[in-house]
């Protein structure tokens, strides 16, 4: 609508018109206010249509309302254009904002990998699980939510819709918007980590910041313990399937973060639920204690001294600690990091791919080679195997044998091209093995029977040996007997050759008694003239003893007299064993052959009487006992000393010693002991 | 230090939760029994030279309307089954929670309780008690208590 569209007329119709536009004013007041304000919109609406920044503006919430509408109600068509405007401004991006390696390659791999995973999931695990084991496929896992998370960021900043995302979040998950937009703002912390033995409930090693507040950890392990398993009881006895374990808890300002693998489960102890981002480290250092501690956690029995569990502890708090670090960085190092995180990601993704690719380029080149193998067997045996690939990962020859001699040299075949990892899977030739088996029935058999013999046999030599060992041992016993008694005979031998010994001796000595005490005597008088050759006499003569008819003897020969006796008796016992048979000592008094024969008998036994008294007297005679030996004898004249043809007078004036065997007591004793 | 997981399991009422506060001088918050069902006490006990921490888990009477969960037996290094030697039916129970901690823990050694002890005369509680292998205790008097625990950390150890 314009103003020009009014009739020009003359000036009286000018002021015509003029009354006309005051009445108009008067009238239609409030109609005109209205229009100027029409026109007014409409000029700025004319204004933002020029303006795209304005009118995308202006249209947002409208365009959200609709696309929300749109995708409550799963209209395929809005999806199908959304996905159709979402490639094409991830490409745009990619080109103009992200040349990097990154990007490039989230644009090409991410449907990719996401297709493969929707459409076979199972396979893609089984692909992957072998190749880069439990961790990396859990980082791959989580690198692919991280794509999907860059790639709502990248709508977001396409867009520059960031509530967008928000409330497409908030429809699916439930949670109110506002929520959150809370929970993007706030930044949990990580207080505590516990390490716990998902059986028993055992507190393996934990670790917690100061400010925890955790005074008795070994307590709340087994309390949260308790509770996780409650909890995940109650939700298996209600039948809720899609729900598989307990990983949040929360009450009160505290969440429980829970993850588990293996034997242990780790608990994270937060003041907020964790992020993405805090969850993804949080499973990385879990997977980082499972791969060095995972046979320790096996075998934990509740002994806290094990060195294992200081070093876990201290890894925990190494993490908590960086974690409090992390928290405290800020907001640009953070991008950084994450950007890393997302070349990171890239480059594990390329490592994917090419692995992807060269197992499907060793797929053929093993199915090439199987091929080869299999024709050699052919050729070399006459039977046609088939080789393939098991699901584990062992070659697994399958196929029916015409002959089972031929399996050995397909084994050896295989040997020789290398496979010794192998299952075999033959259909056997039953015929053959038939006869095999009739062949081994009737081994057994044989072997049966073989065996029965050597029963029999061994039962027999077995008996023999009882029989020759009881033998044995009687004859042992009858040989100690025997032995026992030579021994005893022995003994009695030895008794009586000693015995008889002894005899011969004593008899050697009764026959010799007389011999051997003239033996002592010549001894102990060699050098003298004063024993008599008969060797038993002493005879003391050269010493003027007496003066003539005088029976007292000169003192000065009576002391040499003296000697000669002691040496005398010492010799005659010097052997103990002379003492019985002595019968007497003679001591025999003797005169010159002047005067009569009777005053000289007389004489001469006053002579022997004195000296007998003085030997009495003296020690030598107590000594050895020999007082009532000594008897006195007097002789007269009748052995006078003759030197030259002529008496020597002073010589014949002397006193004789001899000595006198008991030979009739000697001659007792010898029959005695020949008795 | 060792530490070990105990159970205390027998019919409602038969005085496990008294047994455990007579044996174990500080006792966790009874809420969490009323709640979950288990209460978790912690006991030290010094054994042949060696120390060992008996975390003994108290688990609620089975009821109908309250069922004691499997996961609560898993692991446990051993039992005490309590009965009320006053209420004949609690011992007869004790089979079959025997039975259903032996299939959870096959090998895991137990011993048998009949508490209240104090509230029959001694020649009935023989008789009673006679041909089993069951310790008579009282958690009123404090009578077995302490050797109740001991026997079990024994053949634990053993």
């Amino acid at each position: 609508m314009s103003t020009a569209s009014f009739p020009r007329k003359s000036l009286r119709q000018k002021n015509n018109v003029s009354d006309l536009e005051k009445l108009k004013e008067l009238l239609l007041s409030d109609e005109l206010e209205r229009l100027k304000e029409l026109e007014e919109r409409l000029r700025e609406i004319s204004v933002e249509c020029r303006d795209p920044e304005a009118l995308r503006e202006k249209i947002s919430p409208l365009f959200d309302e609709i696309l929300s509408r749109h995708l409550r109600s799963k209209d395929r068509k809005t999806i199908e254009i959304l996905a159709r405007h979402l490639a094409e401004i991830l490409r745009e991006s990619s080109e103009i904002d992200l040349p990097s390696l990154t990007h490039a390659l989230q644009k090409v791999l991410s449907p990719a990998i996401a297709d493969e995973i929707s459409a076979n999931k199972e396979r893609m695990i089984d692909a992957l699980y072998p190749i880069m084991g439990g961790m990396i496929s859990k980082y791959v896992t989580n690198a692919i939510r991280e794509l999907v998370a860059s790639i709502n960021a990248k709508i977001d900043e396409g867009f520059s819709l960031r509530s967008l995302k928000r409330k497409i979040k908030a429809k699916v998950t439930g949670v109110s918007e506002s929520e959150l937009l809370l929970e993007e703002a706030a930044e949990p912390t990580l207080e505590s980590i516990f390490v716990i033995q998902k059986e028993t409930g055992l507190l393996v090693a934990e670790a917690h910041l100061p400010q925890s507040g955790i005074d008795d950890p070994t307590m709340v392990a087994s309390m949260a313990s308790a509770i996780k398993d409650f909890i995940n009881d109650w939700i298996s006895s209600q039948s809720l399937s899609s729900i598989q374990e307990v990983q949040l808890l929360s009450y009160g300002d505290a969440t429980l973060y829970i993850e588990e693998a293996g034997s242990v489960y780790l608990i994270a102890f937060l003041d907020a639920e964790p992020g993405y981002d805090l969850r993804k480290r949080i499973n990385r250092f879990f997977s980082s204690l499972l791969e060095e501690y995972s046979d320790f956690f096996q075998h934990f029995d509740g002994d806290d001294s094990r060195p294992e569990i200081s070093e876990i502890h201290e890894k925990i708090l190494d993490f908590l600690q960086s974690e409090c670090d992390e928290e405290n960085l800020p907001q640009s190092e953070r991008n950084d990091k994450t950007s890393f995180a997302k070349i990171l990601f890239g480059l594990l993704a390329a490592a994917l791919l090419g692995v992807l690719l060269y197992r499907g380029g060793l797929s053929l080149l093993r199915d090439y080679r199987f091929g080869q193998i299999e024709k050699k067997i052919a050729q070399q045996t006459g039977e046609h195997v088939r080789l393939s690939l098991g699901e584990d990962g062992k070659v697994l020859v399958s196929g029916t044998l015409k002959h089972l001699k031929d399996a050995p040299k397909i084994l050896a075949i295989l040997h020789r091209n290398k496979i010794s990892s192998l299952r075999m899977a033959f259909a056997l030739p039953v015929p053959e093995l038939l006869e095999r088996l009739d062949e081994s029935r009737t081994l057994r058999d044989e072997l049966n029977t073989s065996l029965e013999k050597l029963q029999d046999d061994l039962a027999s030599q077995s008996r023999r040996y009882a029989s020759l060992l009881e033998e044995l041992n009687t004859t042992r016993a009858q040989l100690l007997h025997l032995r026992r008694q030579l021994r005893d005979l022995n003994a009695s031998l030895s008794q009586q050759a000693r015995r008889r010994e002894r005899i011969v001796r004593q008899l050697h000595f009764l026959q010799g008694i007389d011999e051997e005490l003239r033996r002592h005597l010549r001894n102990a008088f060699r050098g003298t003239s004063l024993l008599r050759a008969d060797g038993k006499t002493l005879d003391f003569r050269s010493e003027h003893l007496f003066h003539p008819g005088s029976s007292n003897p000169d003192p000065k020969s009576l002391r040499k007299l003296t000697q000669a006796y002691i040496r005398y008796i010492s010799a005659l016992f010097s052997d103990a064993r002379v003492r019985p048979y002595l019968h007497a000592i003679l001591v025999e008094g003797h005169t010159d052959s002047s005067g009569n024969a009777r005053t000289n008998l007389r004489l001469s036994k006053e002579r022997a009487q004195k000296i007998m008294r003085y030997f009495r007297s003296l020690d030598v005679t107590r000594k050895y006992r020999a007082a009532s030996l000594l008897q006195a004898q007097g002789v007269g004249s009748s052995d006078p000393v003759i030197v030259g043809g002529r008496e020597d007078h002073n010589a014949s004036r002397r006193i004789s010693i001899r000595y006198e065997i008991d030979r009739d007591k000697v001659q007792e004793a010898i029959q005695r002991i020949v008795k | 230090m060792i530490r070990k997981k105990i159970l205390l399991l027998g019919d409602f009422g038969v005085g496990k939760t008294s047994l455990i506060r007579r044996y174990v001088d500080r006792t966790f918050d009874d809420r969490y029994l009323s709640t979950i069902g288990v209460k978790i006490s912690r006991k030290q006990i010094s054994l042949e030279n060696e120390l060992y921490e008996l975390l003994i888990w108290d688990i609620e009477g089975e009821t109908p309307v309250r069922a004691i969960p499997k996961s609560y037996m898993k692991g446990a290094a051993g039992a005490i089954f309590v009965a009320d030697v006053s209420r004949s039916h609690t011992i007869d129970d004790l089979d079959r929670h025997i039975q259903r901690f032996n299939e959870i823990n096959p090998g895991a050694p137990h011993v048998l309780a009949y508490n209240k002890c104090d509230l029959l005369d001694e020649k009935r509680i023989q008789k009673i008690v006679q041909g089993s292998d069951a310790l008579p205790v009282s958690a009123k008097t404090d009578y077995n208590v302490e050797k109740l625990f001991e026997s079990l950390v024994r053949r634990i150890v053993q």
